[in-house]
């Protein structure tokens, strides 16, 4: 077991290849074509994966679909007086419109699994009978657990929208500091009588913050599980354009001319992050002032290098 | 992989240089077994050619084991970024 450390990010600032699927393959989806001793879960999986696809409302209508279609069933049955599939009162139940209510009202009784007993199913009618109790039951089941899950997605959202709100919070404050941190050593550049080590150290600690929020924000931009709000994004992209090009004036600086390597490999890893920032390059469509900060950025960036 | 000073428990496990992994990649190494651990959804919009998806919330045993047919293929597994 070795880590690829680098990750997708390291992947894509490399430029190469990726792919996509339209349909997931997980872990699940591989098991099922290996077809291994863990069939059993295999199908389970397959069961509620396709009850999650569903909506509410839709599996409702199945669950009505169904009772309605086996209600017609018991009752077209009638149309042959032999083939007769449901028993009132020791009669067969008739062709009439009372006949059709008559086989509605077996299919609700049947599906709901109530089975008052009033009314009987015959012959293959009884096969179907089972059939759909079974099928409406689980379909019931199912329309109950989204119910009672409901509450529970939301709660989830929440938590996930409030962390994400947290994170963009975090990025904001750290750009600022960054930006305050940069313009601080670039007033200390100027005076000659501070050290040159401890600029240096000091704009390694701020450039590494930097790149971690550079980082976020690129994350944020191409793997959107949610999407910041208008204002608040273009506030982070303009505080990054401010720091990109703060930071590029404090390059030039005498003082920070030669670079550790701790430094370049920063600023070397900014620049990979900075050139798929740009209006046309993010996989999103956003605001046009949007795409303009987003050039803005990757053309500050450009005199990292 | 050489000791670091920032030694976390993540450099218990080896390293995989980008090179080796893209080499092995593109010549579609049928021992080399890449694990997605992202989201699913992540996984769908993007991820590295004949990885297989194995997000960390759902990694349990069985799980693994069955994205993992063979036991002794080279494992790599690879998440969003420098961690």
């Amino acid at each position: 077991m070795r880590d690829y450390r680098g990750g997708l990010e390291d992947w894509i600032a490399q430029g190469w290849p990726l792919e996509a699927t339209a349909e997931l393959r997980t872990a699940s989806a591989g098991a099922t074509s290996a077809s291994g001793p863990g069939a059993p879960h295999d199908w389970a999986d397959v069961f509620v994966d396709l009850i999650e696809r569903r909506t509410t409302g839709q599996l409702l209508q199945l669950w009505l679909g169904i009772i309605v279609a086996c209600g017609l069933v018991y009752w077209l049955a009638g149309i042959s007086p032999r083939r007769t599939m449901l028993i009132e009162f020791g009669q067969p139940v008739a062709m009439t419109f009372g006949g059709l209510l008559t086989s509605l009202y077996f299919s609700f009784v049947t599906a709901t699994s109530v089975g008052f007993g009033d009314v009987l199913p015959i012959g293959p009618a009884r096969a179907l009978a089972i059939a759909e109790a079974v099928a409406g039951l689980l379909i019931f089941g199912a329309i109950i657990s989204k119910f009672v899950s409901r509450r529970q997605e939301r709660l989830v959202e929440e938590t996930h929208r409030i962390a994400f709100e947290d994170r963009l919070d975090r990025v904001q404050t750290n750009l600022h500091l960054v930006l305050s941190d940069l313009q601080a050593i670039a007033t200390l550049c100027d005076e000659s009588r501070v050290p040159m080590a401890r600029i240096r150290t000091r704009l390694e600690s701020a450039v590494i913050v930097f790149s971690g929020e550079l980082r976020t924000i690129h994350d944020v931009l191409y793997r959107p599980q949610q999407t910041p709000e208008e204002p608040v994004l273009e506030g982070i992209l303009a505080m990054l354009a401010a720091a990109l090009q703060e930071l590029g004036d404090l390059l030039a600086c005498g003082a920070t001319a030669d670079r550790s390597v701790v430094l370049a490999s920063q600023l070397a890893g900014m620049r990979r992050l900075t050139d798929g920032i740009c209006g046309e390059c993010v996989p999103q469509a956003y605001a046009n002032h949007l795409h303009e900060w987003m050039d803005r950025v990757r053309a500050h960036a450009a005199r990292l290098a | 992989m050489a000791s670091t000073d920032t030694s976390t428990p993540s450099d218990t496990v080896p390293e995989i240089p980008r090179s080796e992994l893209r080499a092995r990649v593109e010549a579609r190494d049928p021992d080399l077994v890449l694990i997605d651990v992202l989201p699913p959804d992540s996984f769908a919009a993007a991820h590295i050619p004949t990885a297989r998806s194995v997000p960390y919330a759902t990694m349990t045993e069985s799980a693994v084991r069955a994205a993992l047919p063979d036991r002794h293929a080279d494992i790599a597994a690879y998440c969003g970024g420098f961690t």
